[in-house]
């Protein structure tokens, strides 16, 4: 039986890094090391301090070097055009990923692959991905009525032209679909179960008249927001079907009333306690795990789903009973290796991201010193090793990510023949500081002899070494016979006696020449492994 | 050694064979003079998915209708002076006015290679793009449970039965591929991955040289664990790229599109590749496009012009593209093997919205077009007048299921009888009513529809190799004059040393086209001098082993599954290893030696003869090497005649042609040595 009790006792290296590869891109030796010794609840309690951002105001404009670009404006009459601001957002948004080492950006990411918008060029896209970073472990039901109010939400999905001579659908149906209660089986003609067809118009209706806005603050999130224009409203009375009781919402009154008639609406989908089973499937899909079975419906959703309803939809301690639950370390039952750990296909970010903090392999300065070098180097970064890996700050379609939450491939849909070239060149990528496409130099890079002298010990000997390198680059320690393949990649045709007098060698002199062709040949075998795909 | 270091340590890529166009094309069974629609083993199709829900009514205006259309749609109906009369001859509630931007349909259409089939769609139709996508490709909608795979990848696994992945004999290449960014859904089968090759975003040229110098050794044990299936799902994507990587990049760098001018869209690069990689011999039977951009809520017009706009750029941009890619169909001589099909996963609303746009809808029309296809218009206008509560087509205007075009496509393109349409759809309702869509000489007659057979089930793996002596470079085909001439022996010759091989393979009589014996042994593929098994068999005049009763393939007696290398002798040439590795457990495999020189292990192990790779003659003492004692022993037998070592080019006689055959090779070092 699948169980969310606590886990007790400190969790060791395997779960320590479990629980960092699974909640934060900043999975450092370091850090594996510090959390191993603690508990699940103090190690999720330490994840779960969301530092304040070093920068709120985001990039400064390269130009003059002192502008914040894009919260102090002037925004429609920058001097960039909209590629380069979309290269400065996304390696700003990219490099506090690199940088956070709390759980906050990995929701963020969480937030953005189900509030799905699409590419865009200009401050709209920083300040929705800041909306996802405001509510990263608050409060879902807030943050569906925000995203409903963005300006690009309002523009993505067609709602700032749903007025009420002409509804338009789109947004409503999504919201119903896609970002919060889900479809059921479609139990009749336009019968979805947990909402109808007549719904979907009604809610329309309930939407009518948000239209964008480049000047409103919305004064509780300090952000731009779309704003309620009457005269486009539909201001009838408002009946929803059998699915939510046939429920009635009053139609509003005036402009400042349409912002009440709007959270009826979404009061009334979160009211339903499958609105908070569809975000905790996600979550448990997300965070834990590829296979749902009845099982864990019964044992791990139903008894988190009702966790966050009681919540009134605040995320955080539902997700924190999860990541610190026996059943996230698969200690629910007598086999602790066969479930969960190792489990799941990591996404692009997850390979790449956490690979660069796990092999310390930084070496980009502070964005805003330099900000015209980072923002291409870091665009690079982007387009020519992320994109090929899979990854595009924005899905190709409405639905999301498919290897976040598409059944039934889940994360395999990650790795496909499309992806394979890529993501089996990833150790060319951290030796040579290169691009997977198009070979452009970047400041990302692993220097093996000093990465291999700074964090294990014992290094002469070649097991210990191999085996400190397994233990955090990999969700399981392999067989034999796996463990010698990786070693003979140190070794070549050397014996381990050999390899210590080298690393003597290496110690006495400070020459790392020599070691250095037998640590890259490690280093590319295990990063360039199927085991390092997964975790 | 292990099958990736196969690939590092094989001839460098540089001399991976030039092919000119000839070859691969001759892989082809029928010859396009002697045109037989009961041979549809050339035949693809081409899907192409318009992603987000065409608009159909403004695609295909309703002409019998057109005040009714005004009405629904005030802001975004196109102008009646504007529109295009498909065909005036048809009965009114079939004039169609096709949109002023495909004016390539029409051309398609006048030149009696365009079918319209109108109100398509399923019962209980779903207006969620995902759900209605995945109905389309899954075969599901309506009153039937969902389905978990995809008709596609059902139609496949019932015409190739047994088949798992890998090139089979006849069939070299991928049975289907998706291009520009398809989610594979159609193709799904209970194995994932097995139907279909995902070239998205990939150059196919350069596919297998990227592929094949990927590293990493795969993986001994694999736990039976869930990350076990994570390491499962690796190996299978490895393989399935693998197997075929080589054969994308040929057929792609071979073909060779004509000089028609695509427009550079992603479709029109995408059909592009498709025309290059048919002209280069690839018989991918069906290949899988699309485009997007077809949910058009807002701004689907120019509010000042109605023909201009978003939706009449998609639209030209796709009529544009697939007019591209039949005129260079045409040219290239492929128009009678490829039909293509324009579907989209709803039709939009009939009214409008506000926004110059309108919602998702129901009912849809699909594009048949091809030199094979029966042009016109199947079905009636959607009535503007019957509406379901949101505005769009009444479900019960629904006249053509999907499943029953696909279903009559499948059957008279394709040739599959009920059985197989069953077993694709599975259900039988969508099989009865088929719908005209072939013309009348290109459809495959009843009597000609196929019984899917089971591969071969004696013969385990399928060899092709040639022997440079024996090969005439005019014919294509090595000479039989052994066998013709009674003089080749009815039990296998490699009794004596240096092989000494024990078996008792002999032939009855011999089969057609035998050229003459071979010994094939199963070689360890760790250590490759490590012999595993050993069988004689005959190859015959195209390449195929085969045992003495004629069936293809060879099969190895009491083996395990595993890692496997296979060496081929021949009395008079040098022996040659694979230099990759074989599969035991797929009756399909083939390995083909013929295809490039790295297929034989070493440097310089294969010879080129006409357009193929062959061993190399001249080993006429059997020991692995070409040297003097060679020509010694041919000298000491000049004039001798029959099935003689001697006799390097099989005609019977140890004369001066052996001679320059040996000349040629002397002094090259087997690699067995």
């Amino acid at each position: 039986m699948a169980s969310i009790s606590l886990r007790q006792g400190v969790l060791g290296k395997r779960l320590a890094a479990h629980l960092l590869r699974r909640s934060s891109f900043k999975v450092t030796p370091a850090r594996i090391a510090d959390f191993a010794s603690k508990t699940a609840q103090q190690a999720v309690d330490e994840l779960f301090v969301v530092p304040p951002l070093t920068h709120p105001e985001g990039p400064i404009n390269w130009v003059d070097g002192v502008t914040a670009w894009l919260t102090t404006g002037p925004y429609e009459n920058n001097p960039q055009n909209g590629g380069q601001q979309k290269q400065a957002v996304l390696t700003w948004l990219t490099n506090e990923m690199l940088h956070d080492a709390s759980i906050s950006h990995k929701m963020t990411l969480f937030w953005s692959s189900i509030f799905v918008t699409e590419m865009d060029t200009d401050w709209r896209m920083f300040e929705l991905w800041r909306l996802f970073q405001q509510f990263a472990v608050g409060n879902i039901k807030t943050l569906a009525y925000k995203v409903t109010l963005d300006n690009k939400m309002l523009r993505y999905l067609n709602n700032n032209i749903n007025n009420k001579n002409s509804p338009n659908e789109n947004y409503a149906r999504e919201f119903f679909e896609l970002f919060t209660i889900l479809k059921g089986e479609q139990i009749d003609t336009g019968n979805y179960s947990n909402y109808t067809e007549h719904d979907i118009q009604e809610a329309a209706r309930v939407l009518t008249g948000f239209v964008t806005s480049n000047t409103y603050v919305d004064p509780e999130t300090g952000r731009r927001a779309g704003v309620a224009s009457f005269g486009k409203h539909d201001a009838g009375n408002k009946k929803f079907s059998a699915a939510f009781g046939h429920q009635h919402i009053t139609g509003a009154t005036s402009a400042s009333d349409m912002y009440r008639e709007l959270q009826d609406f979404v009061d009334m989908i979160f009211g339903q306690v499958e609105t908070a089973r569809a975000f905790v499937r996600r979550m448990y899909r997300f965070f834990v795990s590829d296979f749902l079975t009845e099982e864990i419906e019964n044992d791990v959703i139903e008894p988190l789903a009702q966790q966050l309803f009681s919540d009134g939809y605040e995320v955080e301690n539902t997700l924190k009973t999860l990541l610190r639950s026996v059943h996230f370390y698969d200690e629910d039952d007598s086999d602790n290796h066969d479930e969960i750990i190792g489990g799941k296909i990591k996404s692009p970010l997850e390979l790449y991201l956490s690979g660069i903090n796990l092999f310390d392999a930084n070496q980009m300065g502070v964005l805003n010193d330099d900000p015209a070098e980072n923002y291409s180097k870091g665009s690079w970064l982007i387009s020519y090793n992320l994109v090929p890996l899979g990854f595009s700050y924005y899905p190709s379609s409405v639905e999301g990510y498919p290897g976040f939450f598409k059944a039934p491939n889940y994360s395999k849909s990650w790795f496909d023949q499309a992806t394979i070239s890529s993501r089996y060149r990833l150790s060319y990528s951290f030796l040579q500081g290169r691009t997977v496409k198009n070979n452009k130099t970047i400041p990302f890079a692993i220097n093996t002899v000093n990465y291999f002298n700074t964090h294990f010990s014992n290094q002469s000997y070649s097991d210990e070494l191999v085996t400190q390198l397994l233990e955090i680059a990999l969700p399981e320690m392999p067989d034999t016979d796996r463990f010698e393949y990786f070693r003979q990649k140190l070794l070549g045709q050397l014996s381990p006696i050999n390899w210590a007098f080298e690393w003597a060698n290496y110690e006495s002199t400070g020459d790392g020449a020599a070691i250095e062709i037998a640590l890259n040949d490690l280093f590319a075998a295990v990063c360039d492994s199927p085991e390092f795909q997964t975790f | 050694m292990n099958r990736r270091q196969f690939f590092k340590t094989s001839a460098p890529l540089g001399l991976f064979p030039v092919m000119a166009n000839l070859p691969l094309k001759g892989i082809a069974a029928t010859s396009p003079l002697a045109f037989n629609p009961c041979n549809v083993t050339d035949r693809s199709m081409v899907l192409i998915y318009l992603s987000g829900g065409n608009d159909i009514i403004n695609t295909t205006v309703p002409l019998d209708q057109y005040d009714d259309y005004v009405n629904a749609r005030p802001n975004i109906h196109l102008p009646q002076n504007s529109l295009i009369n498909l065909d005036a001859t048809l009965p009114s509630e079939r004039q169609i006015g096709l949109h002023p931007s495909l004016t390539d349909f029409k051309a398609l259409y006048d030149e009696g290679m365009l079918n319209i089939v109108q109100r398509v769609g399923y019962a209980q139709p779903n207006k969620s793009h995902f759900k209605s996508l995945d109905n389309w490709l899954t075969g599901s909608g309506g009153a039937l449970p969902d389905r978990e795979t995809g008709w596609i990848g059902r139609f496949l696994s019932d015409r190739y039965p047994g088949y798992n992945g890998s090139p089979f004999l006849g069939e070299p290449d991928p049975l289907g591929i998706l291009l520009g960014n398809m989610n594979a859904t159609g193709f799904h089968t209970f194995d994932e991955h097995k139907m279909e090759i995902n070239l998205s975003g990939q150059d196919p040229a350069g596919f297998y040289t990227l592929i094949s110098s990927l590293g990493g050794a795969p993986i001994p044990n694999i736990p039976n664990t869930e990350h076990g299936e994570m390491l499962m799902h690796l190996a299978a994507i490895d393989e399935s790229v693998n197997v075929y990587a080589e054969r994308i990049s040929q057929t792609f760098s071979n073909g060779s599109n004509s000089s028609v001018n695509y427009p550079s869209s992603s479709l029109g690069n995408q059909l592009k590749t498709i025309a290059k990689m048919l002209d280069g011999g690839s018989r991918t039977k069906i290949f899988m496009a699309n485009t997007g951009g077809f949910d058009t809520h807002g701004g689907q017009v120019d509010p000042a012009d109605t023909t201009q706009g978003n939706h009449a750029n998609l639209l030209g941009g796709v009529g544009s593209a697939i007019k591209a890619f039949q005129d260079d169909l045409r040219n290239l001589g492929l128009d009678q093997n490829v039909v293509t099909v324009v579907f989209s996963e709803f039709g939009r609303k009939i009214i409008q919205n506000g926004s110059y746009g309108c919602d998702h809808g129901t009912l849809n029309s699909m594009f048949i077009v091809g030199k094979g296809v029966e042009a016109g218009v199947h079905g009636t206008n959607i009535d503007l007048t019957n509406l379901d509560n949101p505005g769009a087509a009444h479900p019960n205007q629904l006249e053509n299921d999907y499943r029953v075009v696909f279903a009559s496509l499948l059957q008279d393109w394709l040739g599959s009888n009920d059985t197989s349409l069953t077993n694709t759809f599975l259900a039988s309702q969508y099989i009865g009513p088929k719908i005209p869509l072939i013309n009348t000489s290109n459809l495959v007659p009843p009597s000609c529809y196929l019984t899917p057979t089971p591969p071969p089930v004696c013969a385990c793996m399928q060899v092709k190799v040639v022997l440079e002596g024996f090969y005439d470079t005019a014919q294509q085909t090595m000479g039989t004059h052994l066998a013709d001439s009674g003089v080749l022996p009815l039990a296998q010759p490699y009794n004596t040393a240096p092989f000494n091989y024990s078996g008792s393979e002999a032939a009855a009589t011999f089969p057609a086209d035998t050229v003459d014996w071979l010994l094939l042994e199963l070689r360890d593929a760790d250590e490759p001098e490590q012999v595993i098994a050993q069988k004689a068999v005959l190859l015959r005049n195209d390449g195929i082993v085969m045992a003495p009763d004629g069936t293809p393939g060879v099969e190895f007696d009491g083996v395990t599954e595993g890692f496997y290398r296979l060496a081929v002798f021949h009395r008079n040439h040098l022996g040659v290893l694979s230099s990759d590795t074989v599969l035991l457990d797929a009756p399909n495999f083939i390995y083909d030696f013929t295809t490039g020189e790295m297929k034989a292990e070493g440097e310089g192990q294969q010879t080129m003869v006409g357009t193929k790779w062959a061993m190399i003659a001249g080993d006429t003492d059997k020991n692995q090497l070409v040297n003097n004692e060679d020509f010694n022993f041919w000298d000491q037998n000049i004039g001798q005649t029959g099935y003689h070592q001697a006799d390097l080019n099989a005609d019977g006689l140890v004369d001066t042609q052996d001679y320059d055959l040996w000349s040629g090779n002397r002094s090259k070092l087997g690699n067995f040595k």
